[in-house]
Protein backbone atom coordinates (compact mmCIF):
# COMPACT_ATOMS: atom_id res chain seq x y z
CA UNK A 1 0.00 0.00 0.00
CA UNK A 2 2.87 2.37 0.70
CA UNK A 3 3.76 2.50 -2.96
CA UNK A 4 6.87 4.30 -4.14
CA UNK A 5 6.31 4.46 -7.84
CA UNK A 6 8.49 6.00 -10.53
CA UNK A 7 7.44 6.33 -14.15
CA UNK A 8 9.72 5.28 -16.99
CA UNK A 9 9.65 5.26 -20.75
CA UNK A 10 8.20 1.77 -20.92
CA UNK A 11 5.30 2.81 -18.70
CA UNK A 12 4.57 5.93 -20.72
CA UNK A 13 4.82 3.87 -23.90
CA UNK A 14 2.23 1.37 -22.66
CA UNK A 15 -0.02 4.22 -21.56
CA UNK A 16 0.28 5.85 -24.96
CA UNK A 17 -0.69 2.59 -26.63
CA UNK A 18 -3.72 2.21 -24.44
CA UNK A 19 -2.60 -0.84 -22.46
CA UNK A 20 -5.61 -1.49 -20.17
CA UNK A 21 -3.70 -2.50 -17.01
CA UNK A 22 -1.33 0.46 -17.34
CA UNK A 23 -4.27 2.80 -17.85
CA UNK A 24 -6.00 1.34 -14.78
CA UNK A 25 -2.86 1.84 -12.70
CA UNK A 26 -2.38 5.37 -14.04
CA UNK A 27 -5.94 6.40 -13.22
CA UNK A 28 -5.90 4.71 -9.80
CA UNK A 29 -2.53 6.24 -8.87
CA UNK A 30 -3.25 9.82 -9.91
CA UNK A 31 -6.97 9.89 -9.05
CA UNK A 32 -6.11 10.06 -5.39
CA UNK A 33 -3.66 12.94 -5.73
CA UNK A 34 -5.82 14.91 -8.16
CA UNK A 35 -8.79 14.58 -5.81
CA UNK A 36 -6.72 15.70 -2.81
CA UNK A 37 -5.36 18.63 -4.84
CA UNK A 38 -8.82 19.70 -5.95
CA UNK A 39 -10.31 19.22 -2.47
CA UNK A 40 -7.51 21.48 -1.19
CA UNK A 41 -9.34 24.23 -3.10
CA UNK A 42 -12.54 23.31 -1.24
CA UNK A 43 -14.35 22.50 -4.46
CA UNK A 44 -17.61 20.54 -4.33
CA UNK A 45 -17.32 16.77 -4.96
CA UNK A 46 -19.17 16.90 -8.28
CA UNK A 47 -16.85 19.64 -9.55
CA UNK A 48 -13.85 17.62 -8.34
CA UNK A 49 -15.06 14.66 -10.41
CA UNK A 50 -15.57 16.78 -13.52
CA UNK A 51 -12.17 18.44 -13.28
CA UNK A 52 -10.47 15.11 -12.55
CA UNK A 53 -12.01 13.54 -15.66
CA UNK A 54 -11.01 16.55 -17.74
CA UNK A 55 -7.44 16.32 -16.44
CA UNK A 56 -7.15 12.63 -17.35
CA UNK A 57 -8.65 13.21 -20.80
CA UNK A 58 -6.16 15.96 -21.57
CA UNK A 59 -3.16 14.02 -20.25
CA UNK A 60 -4.01 10.91 -22.28
CA UNK A 61 -4.74 13.09 -25.30
CA UNK A 62 -1.36 14.80 -24.98
CA UNK A 63 0.43 11.46 -24.59
CA UNK A 64 -1.08 10.16 -27.79
CA UNK A 65 -0.49 13.35 -29.72
CA UNK A 66 2.53 13.51 -31.92
CA UNK A 67 5.55 14.23 -29.73
CA UNK A 68 3.79 13.26 -26.52
CA UNK A 69 5.71 13.67 -23.26
CA UNK A 70 9.45 14.01 -23.82
CA UNK A 71 10.56 13.08 -20.31
CA UNK A 72 8.69 10.02 -18.96
CA UNK A 73 9.98 10.56 -15.43
CA UNK A 74 8.21 13.93 -15.50
CA UNK A 75 4.79 12.34 -15.99
CA UNK A 76 3.75 13.33 -12.47
CA UNK A 77 4.57 17.04 -12.84
CA UNK A 78 2.88 16.97 -16.27
CA UNK A 79 -0.34 15.67 -14.72
CA UNK A 80 -0.10 18.38 -12.05
CA UNK A 81 0.47 21.04 -14.71
CA UNK A 82 -2.55 19.91 -16.76
CA UNK A 83 -4.66 19.89 -13.58
CA UNK A 84 -3.53 23.46 -12.83
CA UNK A 85 -4.67 24.57 -16.31
CA UNK A 86 -8.01 22.83 -15.88
CA UNK A 87 -8.43 24.56 -12.50
CA UNK A 88 -7.57 27.96 -13.93
CA UNK A 89 -10.10 27.57 -16.72
CA UNK A 90 -12.72 26.46 -14.20
CA UNK A 91 -12.19 29.56 -12.01
CA UNK A 92 -12.23 31.88 -15.03
CA UNK A 93 -15.43 30.29 -16.27
CA UNK A 94 -17.01 30.52 -12.83
CA UNK A 95 -15.98 34.19 -12.54
CA UNK A 96 -17.78 34.98 -15.79
CA UNK A 97 -21.05 33.46 -14.66
CA UNK A 98 -21.01 34.32 -10.96
CA UNK A 99 -19.50 37.50 -9.52
CA UNK A 100 -16.69 36.54 -7.19
CA UNK A 101 -16.53 37.99 -3.71
CA UNK A 102 -13.35 39.83 -2.78
CA UNK A 103 -12.28 36.96 -0.55
CA UNK A 104 -12.98 34.21 -3.08
CA UNK A 105 -9.35 33.12 -3.16
CA UNK A 106 -9.14 32.78 0.60
CA UNK A 107 -9.10 29.21 1.77
CA UNK A 108 -11.14 28.46 4.92
CA UNK A 109 -9.03 27.64 7.98
CA UNK A 110 -10.26 24.05 8.06
CA UNK A 111 -8.89 20.61 7.41
CA UNK A 112 -9.49 19.20 3.93
CA UNK A 113 -12.76 17.30 3.55
CA UNK A 114 -11.69 14.00 2.02
CA UNK A 115 -14.72 12.00 3.11
CA UNK A 116 -15.67 11.16 -0.47
CA UNK A 117 -12.34 9.51 -1.28
CA UNK A 118 -12.66 5.82 -2.07
CA UNK A 119 -11.20 3.95 0.90
CA UNK A 120 -10.80 0.19 1.09
CA UNK A 121 -12.34 -1.76 3.95
CA UNK A 122 -8.86 -2.87 5.01
CA UNK A 123 -7.75 0.74 5.30
CA UNK A 124 -10.85 1.59 7.30
CA UNK A 125 -10.12 -1.34 9.60
CA UNK A 126 -6.54 -0.18 10.19
CA UNK A 127 -7.62 3.40 10.79
CA UNK A 128 -10.34 2.26 13.20
CA UNK A 129 -7.62 0.44 15.14
CA UNK A 130 -5.42 3.54 15.19
CA UNK A 131 -8.29 5.78 16.34
CA UNK A 132 -9.17 3.38 19.14
CA UNK A 133 -5.60 3.58 20.44
CA UNK A 134 -5.69 7.35 20.67
CA UNK A 135 -6.58 9.03 23.98
CA UNK A 136 -10.24 10.09 24.09
CA UNK A 137 -9.20 13.72 24.05
CA UNK A 138 -7.27 13.26 20.81
CA UNK A 139 -10.22 11.40 19.33
CA UNK A 140 -12.42 14.35 20.26
CA UNK A 141 -9.93 16.77 18.72
CA UNK A 142 -9.90 14.80 15.47
CA UNK A 143 -13.69 14.64 15.54
CA UNK A 144 -13.90 18.42 16.01
CA UNK A 145 -11.49 18.99 13.13
CA UNK A 146 -12.85 16.37 10.77
CA UNK A 147 -16.57 16.54 11.35
CA UNK A 148 -17.69 19.57 13.28
CA UNK A 149 -16.27 21.92 10.65
CA UNK A 150 -14.68 24.03 13.32
CA UNK A 151 -11.79 26.23 12.31
CA UNK A 152 -8.48 25.23 13.75
CA UNK A 153 -8.48 28.31 15.98
CA UNK A 154 -11.82 27.18 17.39
CA UNK A 155 -10.46 23.67 17.95
CA UNK A 156 -7.35 25.03 19.69
CA UNK A 157 -9.46 27.29 21.88
CA UNK A 158 -11.97 24.59 22.74
CA UNK A 159 -9.40 21.96 23.68
CA UNK A 160 -6.64 24.21 24.98
CA UNK A 161 -4.07 23.06 22.44
CA UNK A 162 -1.80 24.82 19.97
CA UNK A 163 -1.67 24.53 16.21
CA UNK A 164 1.60 22.65 16.59
CA UNK A 165 -0.27 20.06 18.65
CA UNK A 166 -2.73 19.51 15.81
CA UNK A 167 0.10 18.94 13.34
CA UNK A 168 1.93 16.59 15.71
CA UNK A 169 -1.31 14.70 16.38
CA UNK A 170 -1.84 14.15 12.67
CA UNK A 171 1.81 13.23 12.20
CA UNK A 172 1.71 10.67 15.04
CA UNK A 173 -1.57 9.22 13.82
CA UNK A 174 -0.07 8.86 10.35
CA UNK A 175 2.88 7.00 11.89
CA UNK A 176 0.59 4.63 13.81
CA UNK A 177 -1.41 4.05 10.63
CA UNK A 178 1.78 3.16 8.78
CA UNK A 179 2.72 0.70 11.54
CA UNK A 180 -0.74 -0.85 11.40
CA UNK A 181 -0.37 -1.42 7.65
CA UNK A 182 3.12 -2.86 7.96
CA UNK A 183 2.00 -5.21 10.72
CA UNK B 1 10.13 23.09 -2.69
CA UNK B 2 12.68 20.29 -2.40
CA UNK B 3 12.30 17.04 -0.54
CA UNK B 4 14.16 18.09 2.61
CA UNK B 5 12.11 21.29 2.86
CA UNK B 6 8.90 19.35 2.45
CA UNK B 7 9.83 16.90 5.21
CA UNK B 8 11.35 19.38 7.65
CA UNK B 9 8.49 21.85 7.34
CA UNK B 10 5.86 19.10 7.86
CA UNK B 11 4.38 20.19 4.55
CA UNK B 12 2.25 17.02 4.34
CA UNK B 13 0.45 17.71 7.62
CA UNK B 14 0.15 21.42 6.95
CA UNK B 15 -1.24 20.73 3.48
CA UNK B 16 -3.98 18.48 4.81
CA UNK B 17 -4.71 20.88 7.65
CA UNK B 18 -5.12 23.66 5.09
CA UNK B 19 -2.29 25.67 6.62
CA UNK B 20 -0.12 26.31 3.57
CA UNK B 21 -0.29 29.61 1.76
CA UNK B 22 -1.44 29.41 -1.86
CA UNK B 23 2.16 29.72 -3.01
CA UNK B 24 3.49 26.98 -0.70
CA UNK B 25 0.51 24.79 -1.50
CA UNK B 26 1.31 24.92 -5.20
CA UNK B 27 4.99 24.34 -4.52
CA UNK B 28 4.22 21.30 -2.38
CA UNK B 29 1.83 19.94 -5.03
CA UNK B 30 4.46 20.33 -7.70
CA UNK B 31 6.84 18.45 -5.42
CA UNK B 32 4.63 15.50 -4.47
CA UNK B 33 3.61 14.94 -8.08
CA UNK B 34 7.30 14.34 -8.77
CA UNK B 35 8.63 12.82 -5.52
CA UNK B 36 7.65 9.20 -5.02
CA UNK B 37 8.42 9.26 -1.28
CA UNK B 38 6.41 12.41 -0.56
CA UNK B 39 3.60 11.10 -2.74
CA UNK B 40 3.53 7.92 -0.64
CA UNK B 41 3.53 9.92 2.62
CA UNK B 42 0.72 12.15 1.40
CA UNK B 43 -1.28 9.14 0.28
CA UNK B 44 -0.85 7.57 3.72
CA UNK B 45 -1.89 10.73 5.56
CA UNK B 46 -4.77 11.57 3.25
CA UNK B 47 -6.16 8.04 3.44
CA UNK B 48 -5.99 8.28 7.23
CA UNK B 49 -7.88 11.59 7.15
CA UNK B 50 -10.46 10.29 4.67
CA UNK B 51 -11.06 7.04 6.55
CA UNK B 52 -11.23 8.88 9.89
CA UNK B 53 -13.83 11.26 8.50
CA UNK B 54 -15.90 8.33 7.29
CA UNK B 55 -15.52 6.37 10.54
CA UNK B 56 -16.07 9.27 12.94
CA UNK B 57 -19.15 10.36 11.02
CA UNK B 58 -20.82 7.16 12.15
CA UNK B 59 -19.30 6.81 15.62
CA UNK B 60 -20.76 8.08 18.92
CA UNK B 61 -19.20 11.27 20.21
CA UNK B 62 -16.52 10.70 22.83
CA UNK B 63 -16.97 12.51 26.14
CA UNK B 64 -14.16 14.95 26.66
CA UNK B 65 -14.27 17.94 28.91
CA UNK B 66 -13.69 20.94 26.64
CA UNK B 67 -10.73 22.98 27.75
CA UNK B 68 -12.86 25.87 28.87
CA UNK B 69 -15.02 23.76 31.16
CA UNK B 70 -13.46 23.70 34.55
CA UNK B 71 -14.43 20.75 36.78
CA UNK B 72 -16.37 21.73 39.88
CA UNK B 73 -13.65 20.27 42.08
CA UNK B 74 -11.61 23.38 41.28
CA UNK B 75 -14.35 25.65 42.62
CA UNK B 76 -13.74 26.63 46.21
CA UNK B 77 -16.58 29.11 46.58
CA UNK B 78 -18.50 26.71 48.84
CA UNK B 79 -15.64 26.81 51.36
CA UNK B 80 -16.69 30.30 52.37
CA UNK B 81 -17.31 29.97 56.12
CA UNK B 82 -20.68 31.74 55.91
CA UNK B 83 -21.76 29.20 53.35
CA UNK B 84 -20.33 26.17 55.11
CA UNK B 85 -23.42 24.37 56.45
CA UNK B 86 -25.49 23.95 53.30
CA UNK B 87 -22.32 23.50 51.25
CA UNK B 88 -21.01 20.68 53.45
CA UNK B 89 -24.41 18.99 53.44
CA UNK B 90 -24.44 19.03 49.68
CA UNK B 91 -20.84 17.84 49.62
CA UNK B 92 -21.72 14.83 51.76
CA UNK B 93 -24.60 13.96 49.46
CA UNK B 94 -22.35 14.37 46.45
CA UNK B 95 -19.59 12.20 47.95
CA UNK B 96 -22.17 9.57 48.80
CA UNK B 97 -23.44 9.53 45.24
CA UNK B 98 -19.89 9.30 43.88
CA UNK B 99 -18.93 6.45 46.22
CA UNK B 100 -22.07 4.41 45.98
CA UNK B 101 -23.15 5.05 42.41
CA UNK B 102 -20.63 6.68 40.07
CA UNK B 103 -17.42 4.89 41.07
CA UNK B 104 -18.93 1.38 41.10
CA UNK B 105 -20.37 2.06 37.66
CA UNK B 106 -16.99 3.25 36.42
CA UNK B 107 -15.29 0.16 37.81
CA UNK B 108 -17.69 -2.02 35.85
CA UNK B 109 -16.36 -0.50 32.72
CA UNK B 110 -13.19 -2.53 32.02
CA UNK B 111 -12.49 -1.20 28.57
CA UNK B 112 -12.44 2.39 27.38
CA UNK B 113 -15.59 3.36 25.55
CA UNK B 114 -16.90 6.47 23.91
CA UNK B 115 -19.68 8.42 25.59
CA UNK B 116 -22.75 9.27 23.58
CA UNK B 117 -23.30 13.02 23.82
CA UNK B 118 -26.56 14.95 23.63
CA UNK B 119 -27.33 18.62 23.89
CA UNK B 120 -29.73 19.91 26.49
CA UNK B 121 -29.18 23.45 25.30
CA UNK B 122 -32.51 23.70 23.43
CA UNK B 123 -34.42 22.21 26.43
CA UNK B 124 -37.64 23.98 27.32
CA UNK B 125 -37.80 24.88 30.99
CA UNK B 126 -41.53 25.23 31.05
CA UNK B 127 -44.39 22.98 30.12
CA UNK B 128 -44.29 19.44 28.87
CA UNK B 129 -41.85 19.80 26.07
CA UNK B 130 -38.80 17.68 26.84
CA UNK B 131 -36.00 16.26 24.76
CA UNK B 132 -35.92 12.51 24.22
CA UNK B 133 -32.62 10.65 24.40
CA UNK B 134 -32.34 7.03 23.37
CA UNK B 135 -29.48 5.30 25.17
CA UNK B 136 -28.18 1.82 25.87
CA UNK B 137 -29.39 0.44 29.22
CA UNK B 138 -26.74 0.73 31.92
CA UNK B 139 -24.54 2.98 29.78
CA UNK B 140 -23.74 6.54 30.83
CA UNK B 141 -24.22 9.41 28.43
CA UNK B 142 -23.16 13.03 28.34
CA UNK B 143 -25.13 16.24 28.17
CA UNK B 144 -24.13 19.70 27.05
CA UNK B 145 -25.90 22.10 29.37
CA UNK B 146 -26.16 25.88 29.37
CA UNK B 147 -26.92 27.42 32.76
CA UNK B 148 -29.34 30.38 32.58
CA UNK B 149 -26.84 32.68 34.23
CA UNK B 150 -28.04 35.92 35.75
CA UNK B 151 -25.86 38.73 37.06
CA UNK B 152 -27.82 38.79 40.33
CA UNK B 153 -26.45 35.35 41.33
CA UNK B 154 -22.94 34.69 42.56
CA UNK B 155 -23.08 30.89 42.36
CA UNK B 156 -25.24 28.10 41.01
CA UNK B 157 -26.12 24.52 41.95
CA UNK B 158 -27.12 21.79 39.57
CA UNK B 159 -29.16 18.81 40.79
CA UNK B 160 -30.43 15.83 38.84
CA UNK B 161 -33.97 14.64 39.44
CA UNK B 162 -35.17 11.39 37.93
CA UNK B 163 -37.83 8.69 38.04
CA UNK B 164 -39.10 7.22 41.30
CA UNK B 165 -38.08 10.28 43.26
CA UNK B 166 -34.41 9.95 42.41
CA UNK B 167 -32.43 13.09 43.25
CA UNK B 168 -28.68 13.71 43.29
CA UNK B 169 -26.48 16.79 43.29
CA UNK B 170 -24.37 17.31 40.20
CA UNK B 171 -22.09 20.26 40.72
CA UNK B 172 -21.72 23.82 41.90
CA UNK B 173 -20.54 26.65 39.70
CA UNK B 174 -19.20 30.11 40.20
CA UNK B 175 -20.79 32.93 38.23
CA UNK B 176 -17.85 32.86 35.83
CA UNK B 177 -18.06 29.12 35.28
CA UNK B 178 -21.80 29.38 34.68
CA UNK B 179 -21.10 31.49 31.59
CA UNK B 180 -19.70 28.43 29.85
CA UNK B 181 -21.41 25.34 28.51
CA UNK B 182 -21.20 22.47 31.01
CA UNK B 183 -20.55 18.83 30.16
CA UNK B 184 -22.46 16.54 32.54
CA UNK B 185 -22.27 12.75 32.61
CA UNK B 186 -25.54 11.00 33.42
CA UNK B 187 -25.70 7.44 34.73
CA UNK B 188 -29.31 6.37 34.21
CA UNK B 189 -28.60 2.80 35.29
CA UNK B 190 -31.89 0.99 34.76
CA UNK B 191 -34.04 4.08 35.24
CA UNK B 192 -35.69 5.14 32.03
CA UNK B 193 -38.17 7.98 32.24
CA UNK B 194 -38.41 11.67 32.84
CA UNK B 195 -35.43 13.56 34.20
CA UNK B 196 -34.65 17.17 34.92
CA UNK B 197 -31.52 19.08 35.68
CA UNK B 198 -32.60 21.65 38.24
CA UNK B 199 -30.57 24.83 38.19
CA UNK B 200 -30.62 26.97 41.32
CA UNK B 201 -28.90 30.27 41.90
CA UNK B 202 -27.56 31.80 45.10
CA UNK B 203 -27.36 35.57 45.18
CA UNK B 204 -24.90 35.79 48.07
CA UNK B 205 -23.26 33.46 50.58
CA UNK B 206 -25.74 32.38 53.22
CA UNK B 207 -28.79 33.23 51.13
CA UNK B 208 -31.22 30.53 50.09
CA UNK B 209 -31.03 28.98 46.65
CA UNK B 210 -33.62 30.03 44.11
CA UNK B 211 -34.72 27.59 41.44
CA UNK B 212 -33.99 29.16 38.07
CA UNK B 213 -34.69 26.43 35.56
CA UNK B 214 -35.72 22.82 35.13
CA UNK B 215 -34.03 21.43 32.03
CA UNK B 216 -36.21 18.46 31.26
CA UNK B 217 -35.38 15.41 29.20
CA UNK B 218 -36.64 11.87 28.85
CA UNK B 219 -34.43 8.81 28.74
CA UNK B 220 -35.56 5.77 26.82
CA UNK B 221 -33.55 2.61 26.45
CA UNK B 222 -32.61 1.18 23.09
CA UNK B 223 -33.78 -2.41 22.84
Amino acid sequence: MLELFSFDEAYVGRLREGDPSTERHFVAYFSHFIQVKLRARFLAPEIVDDLKQETFARVIGSLRAQGGIRQPDRLGPFVNSVCNNVLLEHFRSAARSVPLAPDHLEIPDKILNLETLAISEETRRNVREVLAQLPERDQAILRAMFLDEMTKDEVCSRFGVTRDYLRVLLHRAKGKFRQAIEN
Amino acid sequence: MDHDSAVNSQACEKYLLGELSAELREAYEEHYFSCAECAAQLRLASEFVAASQQILAKAPVPAVEPAYVRPSRRSFSWLNPVFAIPAFALLLLFLGYQNFVTIPQLKESVTPHVLHMFSLIPANTRGDQALLFSVTPGEPFGLYVDVPADSSFSSYFLRLEGPQGFSAPLRSLTAEEAQKTQVITIHPGKRAGKYAIVVSGVSKPGAGAKELARLQFTVEFIK
